[in-house]
């Protein structure tokens, strides 16, 4: 009896065999779907989070050259306000009189009346390169593309402004200035631009002073000379100013987290725990706000005449190199380009992690 | 012997009747990578379209529009001052049609703005 019922218990045993099988590797497979669906997610979250970094920081090295291409019109009407007033010595030269005296009262009125026309448009200046009226609303925009792109991101995008030895750091760079009437001061700004102190102007003043058989006949010629504050300059060519842009987010779930609503599509950058970082940078680049490049090409500025036989004692400060170009862009720039000052990208983008708990290895930062 | 023939052909009938449910996985999953491909796709062309226009996309910008950082071969200049801007690029790409063409038209803009 036993052995009759032996190939029935057999098939008993060997009963959904196939089923428990294809049922483990059905499992499989869902987990397979699942992983891949989550790294398609964080692949492409990463690519938006990129891009915001990118784009965010484009905004504000856009805005910031937006300032300089400003700084530049600024810088240049303090030049030609300078060529005026010395246009205007040269063509009335020689002044003269019968007051028997150094200077020309008509010529120094002139020369007064230069400086206060000056120094109103050196303060023009200096607001305009002040931090909070340059960088701060650069970096404003910065945010609010950050925003736009990636919901959410505002919050957690910086521009490394609160890290020392960035160049939008308050503090980092300063702009001392001078005027004739209205004091002077040191104030924080997008740059280190220095200033023109000691432009010469100087015009012939033909004096004649009284004689033993008249009391205006003997002639002077004399040839006095001042000088003003005036523009702004920098040795380089290439300003120390770019914005290294940090964007951190998270998918809002690990897995499975798509939505089409509205064309959403992938994450959001709150809930979850699936980091993602993003780092950028972008500098304004190709103008110059003052003297730079000897033989820049686009240099077209002339700061008027000197009057000359004059004593050839008058310094041109920094005139010969003069290049005022109002043509500046904005490009993306790599973190591991050498940019002139302050910290590196890298060591910011290492000192920015350090705060966030994260020890980057920036040897893999390739972007 | 009557009960062993019973038996016979058990787990492929198992296999077949299990195989379309893998297969839906299988289509699921490839499914799935399309659309995020599509998505990655949009996303990166509209960003290059913000920034570079026709130039990086080298002419191969279809369903990608915008105004472009760039002006011919250079960025733009910067307009004098604060004043607002804006440059943009929008992307478009369908998936793979999925179960029941339903292909997933996706839409993303890349925007580099002042306000």
């Amino acid at each position: 009896m036993a052995r009759l019922l032996q190939p029935l218990r057999r098939a008993r045993a060997r009963a959904g065999q196939a089923a428990v099988f294809v049922a483990m590797v059905l499992f499989t497979l869902v987990i397979f779907l699942a992983l891949a669906t989550n790294i398609g997610i964080i692949v492409n979250d990463k690519i938006r989070m990129q891009n915001t970094a990118d784009l965010a920081s484009y905004a504000a090295a856009y805005s910031e050259a937006q300032v300089l291409n400003n700084l530049v019109y600024l810088n240049g009407i303090i030049a030609d306000t300078v060529a005026q007033c010395r246009s205007t010595l040269v063509s009335s030269s020689p002044y003269v009189d019968c007051l028997c005296q150094y200077e020309s009262p008509v010529a120094e009125a002139v020369i007064e009346g230069c400086k206060m026309a000056l120094d109103p448009l050196i303060m023009q200046f200096v607001m305009a390169a002040n931090y909070t009226a340059s960088v701060t609303p650069a970096l404003q925009r910065g945010y609010s593309t950050a925003e736009a792109n990636f919901s959410g991101t505002r919050s957690q995008t910086s521009f490394m402004e609160t890290l020392p030895g960035s160049p939008t750091f308050v503090g980092q760079y300063w702009l001392t200035y001078s005027t004739h009437f209205m004091g002077g001061g040191s104030v924080p700004a997008i740059a280190n631009y220095d200033q023109a102190t000691s432009i010469q102007v100087n015009y012939a003043h033909l004096t004649f002073c009284p004689g033993p058989n008249c009391s205006c006949c003997i002639p002077y010629l004399y040839y006095p000379q001042d000088s003003f504050n005036g523009w702004f300059y920098k040795d380089n060519s290439d300003p120390e100013i770019w914005v290294e842009g940090r964007v951190y987010g998270t998918p809002q779930k690990q897995f499975l987290d798509i939505k089409y609503s509205g064309g959403y599509f992938g994450a959001s950058a709150t809930g979850g725990d699936d980091l993602l970082y993003a780092y950028a940078v972008a500098k304004p680049y190709e103008g110059s706000v003052g003297p730079t490049l000897t033989g820049n090409p686009n240099a077209t500025w002339t700061i008027g005449p000197l009057y000359s036989p004059g004593p050839g004692s008058l310094v041109l400060d920094k005139e010969r190199d003069l290049a005022m170009v109002e043509e500046y862009r904005a490009r993306l720039a790599g973190l591991n380009e050498d940019l002139r000052g302050g910290s590196a990208p890298t060591d910011l983008a290492q000192m920015d992690g350090a705060m966030l708990g994260k020890m980057w290895n920036v040897a893999y930062f390739k972007h | 012997m009557r009960l062993r023939r019973i038996r016979r052909g058990q787990s492929a009938v198992e296999v077949m009747l299990l195989m379309p449910v893998v297969m839906m996985v299988f289509i699921a999953m490839y499914y799935l990578w399309s659309v995020t491909f599509a998505a990655a796709n949009c996303h990166m062309r509209a960003r290059e379209y913000a920034l570079h226009g026709d130039e990086y996309l080298g002419g191969r910008s279809q369903g990608t529009t915008g105004s472009s950082a760039l002006s011919g071969s250079d960025y733009r200049k910067a307009e004098r001052g604060l004043t607002s801007f804006e440059f943009s690029g929008t992307s478009s790409d369908t998936s793979i049609d999925g179960v029941g063409n339903s292909g997933v038209n996706l839409s993303v803009t890349a925007v580099i703005t002042s306000n």
